[in-house]
């Protein structure tokens, strides 16, 4: 497996916070790579270290075979992309491609406004651009000279729901059909699942989970109650065998039969239930799973 | 590639047509058209036997292109260098364009283009302030002389439109050096007009002819780095017959190189080792 990415025990810290935790993570090449993690997770600055934004407080990571910040054809749109107001969309992307080294070549710019849905905009400056806009536009200056990979952070963010389709047929796309490694970072775990291979899930600067989405899956068991309640330790006390406490829940394994009963049984035990439903496995599921379980330690 | 970066940056700065207006083309029109009220002016009120005083053009040209890099010229290309310097911090734009190329040919692009525009600048100012004179003395009938030969009239103009450029370049500078530590465009603004302010002061305290016995009030007040150094390379004599020291003519350029490179140099400087988290 050739890792085009690399973070060896990568820390990073703002003062006495640290966005990145003695992280060590491989991103092999090809496919669609997802990092996954809840707010604050250090999925961004992780992003922005390989990019050569930002550099890390110790540890190491590479960037197809290079240190980070050495200039090469990577495409990368960090969260929701801003261009100089001034510009056309069509004035963007020349001038990112001139930037580039790519001579600013009229038919390639042409063909990602089109790959994007921007045609008709082309010529509009971007100051008058939605957030959705922005987003199709940052896609398409990542795809600038056909870049070996991509780096998304967030892609889908502030678009509607059939831009968020297209949007994921394009990255499903550029990875089947053009070869290009896809690294994406999305809050939307359905999304995730639709449209990635692996994921890599940080959880306060940590990786808690990495894998194929299937194997993750599968090994998250199968169809499991989750109660929200107050004490988690103590009801999971309560319910013995089969309960696995979380930070504000409790995931019980037990058939759908089963499930009156307990909840019958808990709130005779005095235990405050707010809600109860069925996670299936997903990767909603695994997410839950690790980010709470990481959270209650 | 350089080369490449350049063109960019130049791009984006053609297409912003305010900051190319008000940054680098606002002064020379409006020395033209001073110019033009001047000559009309003056040819209304002074006496007749004045008006028809020949005219020296190689006077006017020396005289027009040494004065273009003056206050105002100075104060408004900072605009224009404040955007190219600060607007990548502005519009949240280093993310897109620092992982494809190098931060040095990003950094030396902006200061290319703005040395383009600013050397653009002063040869305009130039044209048009000479320009007007030497159609007004067509208009008015004055007889027009050369008054140097074309090796020194060569000599000093270049001498005198490098450092007027200079000047602009040094302004610029400090620009680029206050915008990429403090990502601000106003503080480009700002800090530079600060700087200056202060250099005038410094330059009252310190004039001249105090100056010529040592070489470091030279080298650093940077406005008689300027003098000195225009005074040098033009060859002109200071007093009749005589010619500035060689010590002070160098320590003028010294002092030309110290000052760009403290701008220059120092902006180039904090950006290789700046974090871009949120620009």
């Amino acid at each position: 497996m050739t890792a085009i990415l690399t973070a060896t025990n990568l820390t990073k810290a703002y003062g006495s916070v640290r966005a990145l935790d003695s992280l060590t993570l491989e991103v092999p090449e090809g496919g669609v790579y997802g990092v996954l993690g809840p707010n604050g997770a250090g999925k961004s600055t992780l992003f922005r270290v390989w990019l050569g934004l930002i550099g890390p407080t110790s540890g190491e990571s590479t960037v197809l075979g290079h240190a980070p910040g050495t200039p090469r054809r990577i495409g990368s749109m960090i969260e929701t992309p801003r261009f100089p107001p001034f510009l056309t969309a069509r004035g963007v992307l020349e001038w990112l491609s001139l930037a580039s080294g790519l001579k600013g070549d009229a038919a390639e710019i042409d063909s990602l406004l089109e790959r994007v849905g921007l045609t008709e905009a082309a010529g509009r400056k971007v100051r008058g651009f939605s957030v959705g806009m922005h987003q199709r536009l940052g896609v398409a200056a990542a795809l600038l000279g056909r870049p070996s990979m991509v780096i998304l952070d967030e892609p889908t963010s502030g678009m509607d729901p059939s831009g968020i389709n297209e949007m994921r047929a394009l990255i499903r796309s550029l990875a089947d059909n053009d070869g290009v490694s896809v690294v994406l970072a999305s809050h939307q775990l359905a999304e995730v699942q639709k449209v990635c291979d692996r994921v890599a899930i940080l959880n306060r600067g940590t990786l808690a989970a990495e894998g194929k989405v299937s194997d993750l899956i599968g090994g998250a068991g199968g169809e499991r109650l989750r109660l929200h309640v107050a004490n988690a330790a103590r009801t999971a006390a309560l319910i013995g065998a089969g309960a696995e406490a979380q930070h504000e829940a409790v995931l019980v394994s037990l058939s759908r039969a089963e499930a009156p009963a307990l909840i019958r049984r808990l709130a005779a035990e005095g235990v405050d239930i707010f809600e109860a439903r069925w996670v299936g496995a997903d990767l909603e599921a695994v997410f839950m799973q690790q980010t709470e379980a990481r959270d209650a330690r | 590639m350089l080369a490449d970066a350049i063109s960019a940056e130049n791009l984006r700065l053609t297409r912003n047509r305010s900051t190319l207006f008000w940054g680098f083309l606002f002064i020379p029109i409006l020395a033209l058209v001073a110019e033009i009220i001047g000559q009309l002016f003056m040819r209304q009120e002074m006496p007749a036997q004045l008006r028809l005083l020949p005219v020296d053009m190689a006077d006017q040209l020396v005289s027009a292109f040494g004065e273009a890099g003056g206050v105002l010229t100075i104060l408004l290309s900072l605009i224009g260098a404040a955007v190219l310097f600060a607007g990548d911090y502005r519009w949240e734009t280093w993310r897109l364009i620092s992982p494809r190329a190098s931060r040095t040919h990003l950094f030396a692009a902006k200061a290319v283009v703005f040395s383009a525009w600013a050397l653009l600048t002063i040869i305009l100012i130039g044209l048009f302030d000479a320009g007007v004179g030497w159609v007004g003395a067509l208009v008015g009938g004055n007889r027009i002389e050369f008054g140097l030969g074309m090796g020194e009239f060569v000599r000093q103009i270049l001498a005198v439109t490098f450092v007027s450029w200079i000047q602009l370049l040094f302004a610029g500078g400090l620009a680029a050096l206050a915008a990429t530590a403090t990502r601000s465009m106003l503080a480009a603004i700002m800090i530079p007009i600060g700087v200056m302010i202060g250099q005038a002061a410094l330059q009252a305290r310190y004039p001249i002819a105090d100056a010529a016995a040592e070489w470091w009030k030279i080298l650093l007040i940077p406005g008689n780095a300027f003098e000195y150094a225009r005074i040098f390379l033009a060859g002109v004599e200071t007093l009749p017959g005589q010619t500035i020291e060689t010590v002070a003519g160098v320590s003028g350029l010294a002092g030309i190189a110290l000052w760009l490179l403290v701008g220059i140099g120092g902006g180039l400087a904090v950006f290789l080792k700046q974090d871009l988290s949120k620009e």
